[in-house]
């Protein structure tokens, strides 16, 4: 049962930090640089 | 009379899983890339977001993106510890279409080989500098310019689809050094079960670190081992681990392929309550 309340605690605390990254524009941030061709990950330079 | 073949329920995962992240049709008559909401959230395996076809972010790639802008990322280290405490590494065994790509590379019947223990930790140095400390220093993503799936999902089918030269003439040492790593692995794929998952895979060794303490874990009963340590369950695990020892080490992907196969029922999952049949062994 306390490994289970730990894991709990444990998976707040990060859901929490996925919420925070949220607020502070970590989403926008992952589309954006998400929305452009990277080039270099597929191999290819310019 | 012959045996019917049924296809495993973590194989439909890989495959369902694949179409989905997989999934932006209109990337062949358009030639251009998904931009959209779904790139706000990351699927949790290795896919590469610079894939004409890729719905979603790689989490990775947007780790490495926040260390080259020297910020904490918070999104992703929150995305992938709150996965790592639910299922462990779960999602590889069940989601990770470059992980299905190797299932099926060692299928190929050819001489197998095991991988030494040592190796199993090169990923962490991977991880901590490929991905962390040269990406933090250089301001550059060096895991993505060299990690395999970029080539094999968006590289070689750009080249290979490309009409006006223009892709072509970016092919450089890049573009040929990722081919280089890409042959390495299937061909040590062959060979060897999972050998990126187990050697070279950033994501595998984050989420290895939370195998131990995640809800969802399997529990062997040893007293309900038919003879004790019949090797059926460690025969059939997709990343060679020993079962009978440790059904919980760092490598286990949670493919449940041996619970299944388990003649005694001796393995079960379990969400860190206890099962009326689990005797402490």
């Amino acid at each position: 049962m306390r490994k289970l309340i730990l894991i709990i605690i444990f998976t707040v605390v990060f859901v929490a930090g996925i919420i925070y990254g949220g607020m502070l524009g970590d989403f926008e941030e992952i589309e954006a640089v998400g929305s452009v061709m990277c080039l270099s990950c597929m191999g290819l330079q310019q | 009379m012959k045996k019917k073949r049924r296809i495993k329920p973590h194989r439909i995962g890989q495959i369902i899983a694949s179409i989905i992240q997989l999934g932006y049709i209109p990337t062949f008559w358009t030639g251009s890339i998904y931009q959209g909401v779904l790139k706000r959230g990351c699927v949790p395996i290795l896919n590469c977001w610079g894939c004409p076809l890729s719905l979603f972010s790689c989490p990775i790639g947007g780790l490495q993106h926040f260390f080259n802008l020297h910020l904490f990322p918070f999104y992703i280290a929150g995305f992938f510890g709150a996965i790592g405490m639910l299922v462990g590494r779960m999602a590889c065994g069940w989601l990770c279409p470059f992980g299905l790509f190797q299932d099926l590379l060692n299928k190929i019947k050819t001489v197998k080989l095991k991988l030494p223990n040592w190796m199993t930790y090169i990923k962490y140095a991977v991880l901590i500098g490929v991905a962390g400390i040269i990406s933090w220093i250089t301001l550059e993503p060096w895991f993505c310019k060299l990690c395999p799936a970029g080539i094999i999902e968006a590289g070689i089918p750009l080249v290979l689809a490309d009409k006006t030269g223009d892709i072509r003439a970016l092919v450089g040492w890049l573009f040929w050094t990722k081919a280089a790593i890409l042959i390495g692995v299937i061909v040590f794929s062959i060979l060897i079960k999972r050998f990126f998952c187990r050697v070279l895979c950033p994501i595998g060794a984050i989420y290895s670190v939370f195998n131990r303490f995640s809800l969802v874990h399997l529990q062997i009963n040893k007293e309900r081992c038919k003879q004790p340590n019949c090797g059926i369950c460690a025969m059939v695990c997709p990343m060679d681990i020993n079962v009978y020892d440790n059904p919980n080490q760092k490598e286990c992907i949670r493919c449940l392929e041996c619970i299944k196969k388990c003649p005694g029922i001796a393995l079960t999952v379990k969400f860190r309550k206890p099962m009326p049949w689990d005797v402490k062994t």
